[in-house]
């Protein structure tokens, strides 16, 4: 046990790591800018009061190794600066966002695994059939499907023509399914296709022939066989985790869902620096942290996997 | 005469891959009695294990297969069977012990379930029962502590103990027909006696039939009533032990035997016979061993016409598929073979 | 012993996915792709898009930029196959037109992405040591974006833009082209022909430019024709927010992104677009499997 708490706390370094190179691509990001950042940033009507003042609360004036230790010294206290926009803190409208973006990515994941795994299963125990066919293409078409076009044509059929739920926004429990399918569709291809390939692989393994050779129910056989694919399935959703996330932004924007995604679309728009620096920060960070979470899921779904 | 548990009929197997057809099974018969042991030799590749997997319907799923003749299970053909009926059938009247225990349990379940999984399938028993059960069958296969190893996961036990694992689970429900493919291949040698014991007390328990499918003749001589010799599909010699041991009528079967360690010679080494066996997907024309056989003479009846299993003598349980089995009753030319063989 | 890989190693694995090179002639490999039905319907999708955006001026007369405000919002028609925009163009022209832009940029991404990601990914996985922990770690960093955070994030500084955005694109999938020839260079390395270079007192860079660059050849094609679609999927994606290619440029994303307005009484303005965007990338992963399945039978089913 011990050992799995070591294992934790060094794939929390790792993370935490990786994070502090995220906050040096941020703060690089703002230094990159064509021309006087603090200038971009006040805007083009902004007086040159506004501009130094722009420069010397982000701290454009020192040089870029202190922003980074302040920007660090900062994250520590919860404090990820003030929007140019808005003039509310960063964090606060990160914070009233967040929820939605979570809850869009939980509910689109869960929609990819469930369907995804019980599509690849379909294929992979109808092999060569028609099923297999189908799913194979619907696994192929999912990959390549522009989640923006899904996301409006889903709306075009489903809220505008048929009216079965509204348009957009986050109001009702119904106005939750179609962003969440939207989004979900690229997993859902992403796992089927895993799903289809360890399955055939484990379907034939000699413990799967010994689960059949005692006289069960073929389902038994691929419940069986599907334990043990799992640990490749977790590896791609934690992998996919992050175009699931890309694809949030776009489905917020599609939707009107008033996540940090189309939050972070908006500071683009209007040069809200310090608020595309922690929108970024966070979805890296929840990127790193699903990451984690399957890591250790790894030991919950195969005994022998040791994580230290 | 008492009807055969199992009566293997014309038994043919072949794989289609995208190129080839591999024919790994070509025209096997044979019958299993109730409370005998049936060994089943020849070399790697012969056929031993597709044989009796078909008769399971376990071959692999995603190769294609095409199989042809019939298996009788206690009348009932196998090879027709329903899903429904092969799902009865399995583990009750027949069990399998497979080749290789390392690869044969679930690893990612706790062996209790697996055994739990054996019982539950062929009748409905209370939790507390199965438990009861399964820790008995553990115990009955001499793991030193089935308590602790119900909870254990495969991994965490020894080959031999997740051999004797697969015994226990063979024989959850008393099967009438046991199949052991190589049970102790994978094991050492202690280990192999031990395991052998297990297996012919749990037979001698339920009068059940037991195929021992094996590379090892001296397990064959030690467990089995009769011997089936397979070669590049084909049973080429069939019979008692005894008979099989003390005479044998083919070539191929004189090479085996041939091959045994010889103890208390000056030799102790394996002779294997030269060469190899044939590529499934292009077995020779007229007698299958004819490439190799010493026997043969480069007569052209061997490399034309594929020599049938006939009956020797009045003895009609031994029996050989060689257009010189005759020639073989001197038994000088036995030692001639031998001797071919070594210089070879 | 059936040992499961560790997890690391299955995410390495994985994250390359590297085919294997198997040693069949290269006939045997035309047959299997050709004999891989999907794979000749991408071959023909790509083919008709290329012609459509090559031969544009002689396949339409229309004018893919030009507005005519009095002709727009027309639905499909004999005249305008496709209908007309909320400007009055002639959409099937402004999708010939576009065609220049989406597979333009999918293969410049692409090939930015490969001549800046493989030779890295290569030393990283040949030399190892500390070389290979700095770029794993920055490759990790990157990682934690995804190819669109990273590449929207590339416009938000550098601004819109056709050019910005291929690189963009680009720059988004290098960290998976670092890993995929990280994994090729680690498995090569092992191989006899390279020991017997390094034997022969080779150097480094030249052990690696002759033989390791030559052998993961292969899978490097296979990996760069599915990322063609990703990239293509960004940047229409880049697009369809305002953020990439600009109007009036019949940039397919940039289309959609337009019609998004209209979607309530001219939902065929998006419709179309879409529908390319979609063929497109789709053309691009059929060919890149029936490419990988052609290159490494054992990956096939
Ligand atoms: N799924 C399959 N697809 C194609 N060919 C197969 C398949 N399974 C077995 N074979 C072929 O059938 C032949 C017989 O195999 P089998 O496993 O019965 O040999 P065996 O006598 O049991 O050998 P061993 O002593 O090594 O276990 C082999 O040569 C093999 O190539
Ligand atoms: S038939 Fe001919 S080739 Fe075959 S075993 Fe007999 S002698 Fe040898
Ligand atoms: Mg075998």
């Amino acid at each position: 046990m011990s050992g799995l708490i070591a294992y934790i706390v060094r794939r929390l370094v790792t993370g935490v790591i990786t994070l502090v190179g995220v906050v040096a691509v941020v703060v690089l990001m703002v230094q990159a800018l064509p021309g006087d950042p603090a200038r971009v940033i006040a805007g083009i009507q902004a007086t040159p009061q506004q501009v130094a003042k722009v420069r010397h609360t982000m701290g454009l004036d020192e040089p870029v190794t202190v922003q980074f230790w302040r920007y660090l010294e900062n994250l520590l206290h919860g404090n990820l600066g003030i929007s140019a926009r808005t003039g509310d803190p960063v964090s606060s409208l990160i914070g009233t966002r967040l929820p939605y973006t979570v809850e869009l990515a939980i509910l689109g994941t869960v929609f990819g695994v469930i369907f995804g795994i019980a599509l690849g299963v379909l294929a992979a125990t109808h092999k060569g059939k028609i099923t297999d066919a189908l799913a194979s293409m619907v696994g192929v078409a999912g990959v390549s499907m522009p989640v923006y076009w899904l996301g409006i044509l889903l709306i075009v059929v489903f809220a505008v023509d048929l009216k079965l739920v509204p348009v957009s926004g986050a109001a009702t429990l119904s106005s939750l399914i179609l962003p969440s399918v939207t989004l979900g569709v690229f997993s859902m291809a992403v796992v089927s296709r895993m799903t289809r390939a360890t399955m055939l692989d484990t379907l034939d393994q000699d413990y799967v022939r010994t689960v059949r050779a005692k006289g069960v129910a073929e389902r038994v056989a691929v419940r069986h066989a599907l334990r043990n694919a799992f640990i490749p399935i977790l590896t791609v959703i934690g992998l996919q985790f992050g175009t699931l996330l890309g694809g949030a932004v776009l489905t917020e924007t599609v939707f009107s869902w008033p996540g940090i995604g189309q939050l972070l679309v908006a500071s683009i728009s209007s040069r809200d620096f310090p608020a595309v620096q922690g929108i970024v920060l966070t979805f890296a960070a929840m990127f790193v942290i699903v990451n984690i979470i399957t890591d250790l899921l790894y030991s919950v779904v195969d005994p022998r996997v040791r994580l230290y | 005469m008492t009807e055969p548990l199992l009566s293997i009929e014309d038994l043919t197997v072949t794989f289609r891959t995208r190129s080839e057809s591999v024919r790994a099974v070509d025209g096997v018969s044979f019958e299993v009695y109730p409370g005998e042991t049936v060994g089943v030799v020849g070399e790697s590749g012969s056929g031993k294990s597709v044989t009796m997997l078909s008769m399971l319907r376990l071959l692999p799923r995603t190769s294609r297969v095409i199989t042809s003749g019939r298996a009788l299970l206690n009348g009932k053909d196998m090879l027709r069977a329903s899903r429904r009926e092969l799902r009865r059938i399995r583990g009750r009247e027949v069990a399998l012990i497979p080749q290789d225990p390392m690869t044969c349990l679930d690893p990612v379940l706790r062996i209790g379930g697996q055994l739990g999984e054996a019982l539950r399938a062929h009748s409905s028993v209370s939790r507390d029962e199965q438990r009861k059960r399964a820790v008995e069958l553990l115990a009955s296969v001499g793991l030193p502590q089935p308590d602790r190893q119900y909870g254990q996961f495969p991994h965490e036990l020894s080959g031999g103990m997740r051999q004797r694992v697969m015994i226990a689970m063979g024989m959850a429900n008393n099967p009438s027909l046991l199949i052991a493919d190589e049970p102790t291949t994978a094991l050492d040698v202690t280990i192999q006696a031990q395991v052998m014991d297990i297996l012919r007390e749990a037979q001698a328990e339920t009068q059940a039939g037991l195929v021992l499918i094996t590379h090892d003749l001296g397990l064959i001589a030690e467990m089995a009533d009769r011997v089936v010799v397979m070669y590049a599909g084909h049973v080429v010699e069939t019979g008692e032990v005894n008979a099989i041991f003390a005479k044998p009528r083919h070539p191929y079967t004189v090479g085996l035997l041939g091959s045994l360690p010889q103890t208390g010679g000056d030799q102790d080494w394996l002779r294997p016979i030269p060469g190899s066996p044939p590529d499934l997907a292009r077995i020779p024309t007229g007698c299958p061993f004819h490439p190799r056989c010493l026997h043969s003479h480069g007569r052209e009846i061997c490399r034309t016409q594929l020599p049938q299993l006939t009956p020797i003598g009045s003895d009609s349980t031994h029996r050989t598929a060689c257009h010189f089995s005759d020639e073989l009753a001197d038994e000088s030319i036995h030692g001639l073979l031998t001797v071919a063989q070594e210089i070879q | 012993m059936n040992q499961p890989p560790s997890p690391d190693a299955m995410l390495e694995s994985l994250q390359t996915a590297a085919p294997r090179v198997d040693g069949s002639p290269f006939s045997s490999r035309l047959r299997t792709f050709a004999g891989n039905k999907a794979a000749l319907v991408g071959l023909v999708i790509l083919l008709i898009f290329v012609i459509l955006a090559v031969f544009a001026p002689l396949l339409t007369s229309q004018d893919p930029t030009g507005q005519n405000l009095a002709a727009a919002f027309q639905p499909p028609s004999a005249k305008h196959w496709l209908g007309t925009d909320d400007l009055g163009r002639d959409i099937l022209a402004r999708i010939m037109y576009g065609g220049r832009y989406t597979l333009l940029i999918g293969l410049v991404a692409v090939s930015i992405a490969t001549i800046i990601g493989v030779p890295l990914g290569l030393i990283s996985g040949y030399l190892g040591g500390v070389t290979d922990t700095i770029i794993q770690r920055i490759t990790d960093i990157m990682l934690s974006f995804n190819p669109f955070l990273l590449a929207l994030m590339l416009v938000a500084v550098f601004g819109a833009g056709a050019k910005s955005v291929t690189i963009a694109a680009g720059i988004g999938v290098i960290p998976q082209f670092i890993r995929l020839a990280r994994g090729q260079a680690l498995s090569i390395r092992e191989e006899v022909y390279v020991e017997a270079a390094v034997a022969f007192g080779e150097k480094p860079m030249a052990i690696l430019r002759r033989h390791v660059m030559r052998n993961s050849l292969a899978p490097i094609i296979v990996y760069a024709t599915l990322n063609i679609g990703l990239t293509i999927l960004v940047a229409a994606g880049l697009g369809f927010l305002g953020l990439g290619v600009q109007p009036p440029a019949p940039e397919w994303g940039t289309m959609l992104g337009e019609a998004r307005s209209y979607i309530f009484h001219a939902s065929y303005q998006m419709t179309f677009p879409g529908l390319a965007i979609f063929l497109a990338v789709l053309s691009f992963n059929l060919l890149g499997d029936g490419l990988r399945d052609a290159v490494d039978p054992s990956l096939r089913d």
